[in-house]
């Protein structure tokens, strides 16, 4: 009894840490006394799970098919062109993965953006012009009134 | 030092008196049993009582009883919170210092309550690594018994307690132990069973108890 007590083990055994029973020689920590069947079903283990991800993920990008709206349509509501087939590609991908298919229409979110982004692009527009208008009250003149200018006053 | 904080607490005890049987003498391994099973239990994450003599009241009065100090272990995975060594090994030296491993070898955090009966025939160096390094350090509280205070090392580090009646000629027990000032009080108070931790040499350093109930007998 005296030759085969082993503290740690009796310790291990009362904190519940993992014990094999049936093995004298124990170490669990090292991983590469795992024999080679093991290791096979390990590396099966992870190309099945890569090979899922990758289906779910990549595969995609390649092959999604028409799920939202179309470029044009997003182009029919103000987007422009560049914008609007970049668009178009990331809703298809976004709808393939999550296996849902809108049609061509905007939906109410859709619509919501769109006019968000049109009201915004209204008012810097208008803050813009405003801006001009500004500079030119504050020195710099309108190509007409230069014209008057330079002609004396004489144009009236 | 209140009740409540010596009974629970990290400091360890010598338990002693006369020890005998169906007499009005003995009661070192009852009250142990007792300490064990209400305080040590309440406040403990794991008892451990070290019962060499294969006495009944801690086996009647554990969770598991186990022969081996591995089985120690084993019972207390199994959710034993009160375990019972009633050793086959008869080797009680080897006994003790497996135990000793043993409680070296559990976390520190996990707070462990141990009585070593017979401390007389327990090995010197275990006994001495219960009450000089075990204690706050890895939360271990240790009650060590015996017969007589002077037949086990650590007696410094211990506070001692007497159980049962006080005779004349174990004087000499009190004086060394600098508690003769409660030797005559102890005469005349103690009556079987009943016990008194002495908390230092004054007089009113003693904390005087009746007896513990009769299951633990």
């Amino acid at each position: 009894m005296t030759d085969e007590f082993d503290p740690s083990r009796a310790a291990a055994f009362a904190t519940g840490a993992d014990v094999d029973d049936d093995v004298v020689e124990t170490d669990v920590v090292d991983d590469v006394q795992d024999d080679g069947d093991d290791q096979d079903d390990s590396s099966t283990e992870e190309v099945l799970t890569f090979g899922a991800l990758a289906a779910t993920y990549l595969v995609p990008l390649l092959t999604a098919e028409e799920r939202g709206p179309t470029a044009g349509t997003l182009e029919q509501r103000g987007i422009d062109h560049q914008y609007a087939v970049i668009l178009d590609g990331g809703i298809d991908y976004a709808l393939e993965v999550v296996d849902i298919d809108l049609g061509d229409n905007l939906g109410p979110l859709g619509k919501v953006a769109i006019g968000l982004s049109q009201t915004r692009e209204t008012v810097q527009n208008a803050t813009e012009s405003e801006e001009e208008g500004n500079n030119n009250v504050s020195g710099e003149l309108s190509q007409e009134a230069s014209e008057i200018v330079q002609g004396g006053g004489q144009g009236v | 030092m209140s009740e409540a904080d010596y009974m629970t607490d990290q400091s360890h005890f010598l338990i002693t008196g006369v020890t005998g049987a169906r007499t009005d003498y003995g009661g070192k391994t009852s009250l142990a049993t007792w300490w064990a099973d209400t305080h040590g239990r309440a406040a403990f994450d794991v008892v451990i009582f070290a019962n060499v003599k294969n006495d009944d009241a801690p086996e009647q009065h554990a969770d598991a009883v186990v022969d081996d100090v591995e089985g120690i272990g084993r019972a207390i995975g199994d959710g034993a919170q009160f375990v019972t060594l009633s050793p086959t090994d008869h080797d009680w030296e080897a006994v003790s210092r497996r135990l000793k491993q043993f409680v070296q070898a559990l976390p520190d955090d996990m707070s462990k309550f141990v009585v070593l009966d017979e401390g007389p025939e327990l090995d010197e160096d275990a006994i001495l690594w219960f009450v000089r390094v075990a204690g706050n350090g890895n939360s271990t509280k240790t009650l060590l018994l015996s017969q007589e205070p002077g037949a086990v090392p650590g007696r410094g580090q211990c506070i001692l307690v007497w159980i049962g009646p006080v005779q004349e000629n174990q004087r000499h027990v009190f004086r060394a132990n600098k508690r003769e000032n409660h030797f005559d009080a102890m005469r005349e108070q103690h009556e079987p069973y009943h016990w008194s931790v002495l908390l230092g040499p004054e007089d009113t350093d003693r904390d005087h108890y009746r007896p513990v109930p009769e299951e633990y007998a």
